[in-house]
């Protein structure tokens, strides 16, 4: 056989293994009820975005509702407000922090769930002899937790700000992180050996990945070590492209979470063919 | 053909080789048998020769090309069973398969056959986690044998507590030696070693003591002996007899002279009995 048509027959082969693994991974994922779960905590935050809160108030009332926990009436001077600050309906600012919180939490513990439940059962010996390429076992998850996160946002501002379902940077800023964060977990998980053992990366992530919650619920404080954080851009960047924030804002959110994804990846396909499928190279 | 030229694997952190200086050959259409109690080295020696472990000393070469050198393509020709079922517990015995089906890049045309042969045919909808330990037992065999595999590795296929599935697994291990498939079976059980191998290997310490066609062995190594049983008056008396020495054949003449015999049974070396003698331990470790 000629170069080309092995190279095409190897590539149909390759995507016929991603399907047969994707199709065990969206199983796993449903039987596990981790699509119940998204959707009943992206139904909770979406009821609450969009039905309960309000969304006309004045900013200044805002200012002191929403965007701190701590300050009152009265915002503390010197306030230094993000330019966009105050320009979207009240209810809708909470989409952005809701996101932060769903797509680093739910990307980061689903990816790394999957993983301990194959290593529990010790199905991933089984799946290291047969044909399946690590970067197909890392890609399925991936793919299936994108899916997960695309659901969990879709219902969430598909309830709570539809008007935001039509904001491209919302979507491409949410499709790095979510990646950037699943592959996180996917790099970290498989050196532990069981959900209660990863507990405490868990925690770790999930507190640093919920620090620029609190400079964007406060913006008379922001803290320079919180930029490096993705869930900082994912958050700063899609208000800005939801609330006609700065472009620059947005572009360097994308510029930030693109690196931030490229590097979780290769990091989490190194963990999966060094610790998940131990390739030893004899 | 599998040839394993002077294998050796140590685990980080243990004092001594797991294995040490392990060589065989399984051509294409044989059972290669490996006997030893828990702990000798056997699934180890698997675990290796599949790449599960890796390969720090020695060759294992499959075709006559080395396991690196055909890269994960090989495992389309390796079909394997684990001692532990390692199944996806939430998915169905189907499913379970047709995963595997998947990777393999084939149809799902034999998964029912297969499940039905195995007696699962009624429980191919029930999730795995439900199965008993003899049934997992036989759904991780149907998804080593789901390929039609040219090379199959089997630890402990017979472990679970099912003497239904021990008759299956050995139906079902003899159709695939015979469409050509090199067999190496790891197990501690000698019925089934001894029925179905055609070279037996006994590996103690990690060290493979003695390796024949396990008749050969029974021939080499096994004592041939008679139980007599002979009324005395109201009691029945037992003696084992040696038909090799000459006093023991005399016994043997008088006591059938006498009329007094009432059964002869033959007694013929056994496998665990070999086991023992060459080692000073028992399989069942």
């Amino acid at each position: 056989m000629s170069r080309a048509p092995r190279m095409g027959a190897r590539a149909a082969a390759s995507v016929a293994r991603l399907r047969a693994l994707v199709v065990l991974d969206v199983l796993s994922a449903w039987r596990y009820r981790l699509v119940a779960v998204v959707v009943a905590v992206a139904a909770a935050f979406g009821v609450l975005v969009g039905f309960v809160l309000p969304a006309d108030v004045a900013p200044a009332r805002a200012a002191a509702l929403a965007l701190s926990p701590f300050v009152t009436a009265e915002a503390p001077a010197p306030v230094v407000l993000l330019p966009a600050a105050h320009a979207g309906p009240f209810n809708t600012r909470f989409v952005p922090i809701l996101l932060m919180v769903d797509v680093a939490l739910l990307g980061f513990l689903f990816g790394a769930v999957m993983v301990l439940q194959d290593v529990a059962a010790g199905a991933v010996a089984a799946l290291r002899v047969t044909p399946a390429r690590p970067w197909e076992y890392l890609a399925s998850k991936l793919l299936v937790n994108l899916g997960l996160v695309g659901l969990n946002a879709a219902l969430l501002v598909g309830l709570g700000a539809p008007r935001l379902l039509a904001v491209p940077a919302l979507w491409s800023l949410l499709l790095l992180t979510a990646t950037g964060m699943c592959a996180l977990g996917l790099a970290l998980a498989p050196r532990y050996r069981s959900l209660s053992e990863f507990f405490y990366p868990l925690a770790a992530v999930g507190l640093v990945a919920a620090a620029p919650l609190y400079p964007y619920t406060n913006p008379a404080v922001q803290f320079a070590w919180t930029w490096w954080i993705p869930t900082w851009h994912l958050g700063f960047g899609v208000d800005a492209a939801a609330f006609g924030g700065p472009s620059a804002t947005v572009r360097t959110a994308h510029g930030f979470t693109a690196a931030f994804a490229v590097i979780s990846v290769l990091a989490a396909l190194r963990v999966t063919r060094r610790v998940v499928f131990q390739e030893h190279g004899r | 053909m599998i040839e394993v030229e002077d294998l050796r694997f140590q685990y980080p952190g243990a004092p001594t080789p797991a294995v040490r200086d392990v060589s065989f050959t399984v051509p294409a259409g044989r059972v290669f048998g490996f006997l030893g109690p828990s702990g000798a080295g056997k699934s180890t020696v698997q675990k290796v020769m599949t790449g599960l472990l890796p390969q720090q000393h020695g060759e294992v070469r499959y075709g006559g090309r080395t396991r690196a050198s055909r890269g994960r393509e090989l495992f389309h020709e390796v079909g394997m069973s684990f001692e532990h079922p390692n199944l996806f517990p939430r998915l169905s015995a189907r499913e379970n398969l047709r995963v595997f089906e998947g990777l393999y890049g084939r149809g799902h045309a034999q998964i029912d056959p297969l499940l039905e042969r195995l007696g699962l045919g009624a429980a191919r909808d029930r999730h795995a986690q439900d199965f008993s330990k003899g049934m997992r037992q036989r759904l991780v065999l149907a998804r080593a044998l789901l390929h039609a595999p040219r090379y199959l590795f089997l630890d402990e296929p017979t472990s679970g507590p099912d003497p239904a599935l021990v008759r299956d697994v050995i139906e079902l291990l003899r159709e695939h030696r015979e469409r050509g498939a090199a067999i190496v079976l790891t197990t501690h059980d000698m019925h089934v070693a001894s029925v179905l191998s055609d070279e037996v290997a006994f590996l103690h310490g990690g060290r493979i003591v003695a390796a024949a066609p396990p008749r050969e062995l029974e021939q080499r190594h096994g004592r041939p002996g008679l139980t007599v049983q002979w009324r005395d008056g109201e009691t029945l008396r037992t003696e084992v007899l040696a038909p090799d020495a000459e006093p023991d054949r005399a016994r043997l003449v008088t006591l059938l002279a006498s009329g007094s015999v009432q059964t002869v049974h033959s007694r013929e070396a056994t496998l665990e009995q070999i086991f023992v003698e060459l080692t000073g331990q028992e399989l069942r470790g």
